[in-house]
C-alpha cells in the first residue's frame, strides 16, 4: 500500500506521464482514501494554474531606462 | 550591424518586455533590472552577431535567458548551496511510516481572489521561491516558467534523473509549505 509520502512523489511522476499502469491504479486508491493527499494533490493544480497564467504588468521606471542608456554610452566610449 | 543609437531605442521599446519576462522569473526587483541591463551590454557587445532584420525581441529574449541561467549557475557553485537542505523536507513534512505530520490545510487559496489578496499571494510567492536553494530554484523555474522537458533540465543542471525527480519534489513540497505557513498566517 501507498504511503503519503510516496503519494506525493507519485503525483508529481503522474502528471509528466511517467507512472506505470500499476503505481496509476495505486495512486487512484490512496487518492481516493486519502483526503489530505487529495488536498495537496489540488493546491498544487491550482498553483500551477495561477502561475502560468500569472499577468505581470510591470515597467521599468525611466530612471531605469536613462541608466541603462547610459551604461550603453560608456561602453561605446570603451570600445 | 546595430549601433548606439538604435540600442537606444531598443531600450525604449523591449526595455519593458524584458523585465516582465525576468521578474516573472526571479522575482527579485534588483537582481530584475541588473540583468536587463546586462543584456543590452551584452547585446552591444556582441552587436556585430545581430542580423537587421531579424526580431530584436527574440534575439534579446535568448540573452537574458542566458544571463539568469549563468547567475544561478554561479550562485550554485557557492559551498552553501547543495541538493540535500537541512532539515529535510521530507522528515519535516512526514513521520517515519510516510505520513503527513501536518496535513494540507483544506482552506487555501482559491483562483478567483480580489487585485490588493492576488498581489500580496504573488508577493508571498515570490519570498517563498526565493528562499529555495538554488538549484530546486533552477528545477522548479525551467519546469514551471520555462515549460521544459525533464530531459533538458538534466542536461542544462547536469543532473540525473533521479536526482531531477528529487529536486522538484523537495522543491514543491518546500514551496507549498512555505505558501501554506506564509499565507494563511498572513
Amino acid at each position: 500500500m501507498m504511503n503519503c509520502k510516496q503519494a506525493t512523489r507519485a503525483i508529481e511522476r503522474e502528471a509528466e506521464g511517467k507512472l506505470s499502469f500499476w503505481q496509476r491504479i495505486q495512486l487512484r486508491l490512496h487518492l481516493f482514501m486519502c483526503k489530505p493527499c487529495m488536498q495537496f494533490k489540488t493546491h498544487w493544480n491550482t498553483l500551477t494554474l495561477l502561475m502560468k497564467n500569472h499577468p505581470v504588468v510591470d515597467k521599468l521606471s525611466p530612471d531605469d531606462k536613462q541608466q541603462i542608456i547610459d551604461q550603453i554610452d560608456k561602453e561605446t566610449l570603451k570600445s | 550591424m546595430l549601433t548606439k543609437e538604435q540600442l537606444h531605442e531598443w531600450v525604449n521599446d523591449y526595455g519593458d518586455d524584458l523585465y516582465r519576462y525576468i521578474i516573472s522569473r526571479v522575482k527579485d526587483d534588483a537582481l530584475a533590472k541588473d540583468l536587463v541591463q546586462e543584456t543590452f551590454l551584452a547585446a552591444f557587445k556582441s552587436r556585430a552577431s545581430y542580423t537587421s532584420g531579424s526580431k530584436p525581441l527574440a534575439w534579446l529574449y535568448t540573452i537574458i535567458k542566458n544571463k539568469m541561467i549563468d547567475h544561478y549557475r554561479s550562485e550554485q557553485r557557492k559551498p552553501t548551496d547543495s541538493l540535500d537542505d537541512q532539515p529535510h523536507i521530507d522528515a519535516v513534512l512526514f513521520d517515519s511510516k510516510g505520513h503527513w505530520r501536518h496535513k494540507p490545510s483544506s482552506h487555501f487559496f482559491s483562483s478567483d481572489m480580489g487585485k490588493a489578496e492576488r498581489d500580496e499571494f504573488w508577493r508571498i510567492l515570490g519570498e517563498c521561491q526565493n528562499d529555495l536553494p538554488n538549484k530546486q530554484k533552477l528545477a522548479f523555474l525551467f519546469k514551471y516558467h520555462e515549460g521544459w522537458e525533464s530531459d533538458r533540465i538534466c542536461k542544462e543542471l547536469e543532473i540525473s534523473s533521479s536526482n531531477y525527480w528529487v529536486l522538484i519534489h523537495r522543491a514543491k513540497l518546500k514551496l507549498r509549505q512555505c505558501l501554506e505557513m506564509k499565507w494563511l498566517n498572513a
